[in-house]
């Protein structure tokens, strides 16, 4: 997929749970990217969540480009919009 | 969620399936259905679902029902409980904390007793009282279950990589990844001894129950694999069965084999040559299909997110009964009586199959839908997993700004149908609403979808801010050393 082209997917966890139960997950689902843990919710602090409904909508995707700068943002799984920035990056 | 995080990890193996509403497009990546190039559909005739959201009066019977559930408060911290076995109105369960004796009985289920600690991933009975576990750094375990409140280990065998367990013709065999299938007489389960070993295995998860003189390993790597133990100590490794993806469990009935293949369903296979397994049909699955068990002529299945039953009265037309999602994530399942004991992560429940109900059931594809301020037209898919048709009666939008719209208002078992929410938004204010929707599934005949506008303006353009993370794995990555390549991060919570 995308990653064969260079693409970075990285999977980062909430530090709403514990790391344990984070690590569960992963396991249980066969999750294959690279998860991180987002411990003491530094991440979290500089990417605001989206302000909505529900608060704190997971999961949230955020697309960096090529040049450092957010090129995308939103929630759910909006697979045509994340298609269309990626191919544009690439 | 879950779906979301399934679709960004698979590396498509040949045989994957796409999600509800995506199919395979020109460069094999999913493309939603609306924008396959030839796309078969017909232009959809939109039609306005009748107005109001209240369940139907006739909702009928449910074919599967949970009555049961054991969870932590109830029992020693148990997680990941990846098998079980049943032994009458016994079951036995493992996962991450040990092993757990429960009286499997509906309406009664109760824990017996406790024991071993540790984390296993498979368990097999060997007759006479005693269990065999395979652990996840050790090996193999004897345990006596004899004693019921505190059954204690009494000996060990193994290394590191023995997983899968069979128990035929008195003795053990357990698979051994990278090795192949180690005999094991058992005839003194204190003293287990090894007897014999058959070369040939690659990443074997689990091995069968006898059919005749062969059992069969599901092997992640080689696919399904026949063992012929026509000389019980001396296995030999067949030709393995390639199905194009990894196999995670196999089950045998009659002459028939299920191979669960994560995310590419459940395989079923003819066993009329033992030796030449033979694939007949794929039955897809919600999430990824992690263990089947057959009882009674039913097949029951469990995939991560819940449990799905056919009637297998002619194993070679399935037909589905019914599919629910579990409270949590369904790892296991063993069933007796037209009962699926099964374990779901936390939890230990019961669900009571209607063999002769043909009920609906229905799966959202999205359980929320945001909007940009400026309007726009989304689409929710629902697909009915069940085996009655799912008639959609009525909908209702909380919001004027809001119009939606339905492809059809009967859906079929195993197709799918579309709702289409038109967000018209004239004075560019935010948006707080509800979308209800009527149906006869008898589990949840109300489906409640939260509609809002969310902003992404504010940080498109701005340089991301750095961070420095450690993966799970060990990986230390920096944003910042990524410029040239695109990065995707996908921020997530495990509810």
């Amino acid at each position: 997929m995308y990653r064969d082209r260079g693409v970075r997917v990285w999977a980062i966890a909430s530090a709403d749970a514990r790391q344990s139960d984070v690590e569960y997950f992963v396991e249980a689902l066969d999750i294959d990217m690279p998860v991180f843990y987002d411990e003491g919710g530094v991440v979290q602090d500089d990417y605001i969540t989206l302000a909505s409904v529900p608060a704190g909508a997971y999961p949230q995707e955020w697309i960096i480009g090529t040049d450092g700068t957010v090129v995308y943002h939103w929630s759910q799984y909006d697979h045509d919009a994340i298609v269309d920035v990626l191919e544009s990056q690439l | 969620m879950l779906l979301l995080l399934t679709l960004l990890a698979c590396d498509d193996p040949p045989l994957a399936r796409c999600a509800a509403g995506f199919v395979r497009g020109d460069n094999d990546a999913c493309v939603h259905e609306s924008a396959a190039p030839d796309s078969a559909a017909p232009e959809i005739e939109w039609i306005n679902p009748p107005e109001g959201c209240a369940a139907p009066a006739n909702l009928g019977e449910d074919a599967l029902v949970l009555t049961d559930s054991l969870s932590p408060g109830d029992m020693m911290s148990l997680y990941e409980m990846l098998d079980v076995e049943l032994d009458g109105t016994r079951a036995y369960v493992i996962g991450q904390g040990g092993l757990l004796l429960v009286d499997a009985i509906p309406g009664q289920v109760s824990v017996v007793g406790e024991g071993v600690g540790d984390r296993f991933h498979r368990l097999e009975q060997i007759g006479n009282g005693f269990l065999a576990l395979t652990h996840r750094e050790r090996g193999l375990s004897i345990v006596d279950v004899r004693n019921e409140q505190q059954p204690p280990e009494v000996a060990r065998l193994g290394q590191k990589g023995w997983e899968g367990l069979s128990f035929a013709n008195d003795r053990l065999y357990v698979s051994a990844r990278d090795e192949g299938v180690y005999a094991i007489d058992v005839s003194n389960p204190q003293a287990p001894l090894e007897v014999g070993f058959g070369a040939g295995l690659s990443a074997p998860w689990e091995l069968s129950d006898p059919h005749g003189n062969w059992i069969y390993a599901a092997d992640n790597t080689l696919g399904v694999v026949p063992i012929d133990l026509s000389d019980p100590d001396n296995p030999a490794v067949g030709a393995a069965v390639d199905l194009g993806a990894a196999i995670l469990h196999v089950t045998v009935s009659g002459d028939w084999l299920y191979a669960s293949a994560g995310g590419a369903g459940i395989m079923v296979l003819s066993l009329a040559d033992p030796a030449k397994p033979e694939w007949v049909l794929t039955l897809e699955t919600n999430g990824s299909a992690v263990m089947t068990a057959v009882a009674e002529n039913l097949l029951y299945a469990v995939d991560h997110v819940g449990l799905a039953v056919w009637d297998v009265t002619s194993p070679a037309s399935p037909l589905p009964l019914g599919r629910d999602l579990s409270p949590q994530y369904a790892l296991g399942v063993a069933a007796a009586d037209d009962v699926a004991w099964v374990t779901d992560w936390t939890a230990f429940e019961a669900w009571s199959i209607d063999r002769t109900a043909r009920s609906p059931d229905v799966i959202l594809s999205s359980s929320s839908v945001l909007f940009p301020v400026r309007g726009a037209t989304r689409e929710l898919t629902l697909q009915n997993l069940g085996g009655g048709d799912l008639e959609l009666s009525g909908a209702t939008v909380s919001d004027p700004r809001l119009t939606v719209y339905a492809s059809t208002d009967r859906i079929a078992p195993g197709e799918s149908g579309l709702v289409q929410i038109v967000f018209t938004n004239d004075e560019g204010s935010e948006l707080d609403a509800t979308l209800c929707l009527a149906t006869n599934d008898a589990d949840g005949p109300l489906l409640s979808v939260p509609l809002a506008t969310g902003s992404d303006d504010a940080y498109i353009g701005e340089p991301a801010p750095d961070f420095v993370l450690t993966s799970l794995d060990g990986e230390v990555v920096r944003l910042s050393e990524q410029i040239g390549h695109p990065v995707m991060l996908v921020y997530f919570a495990t509810w």
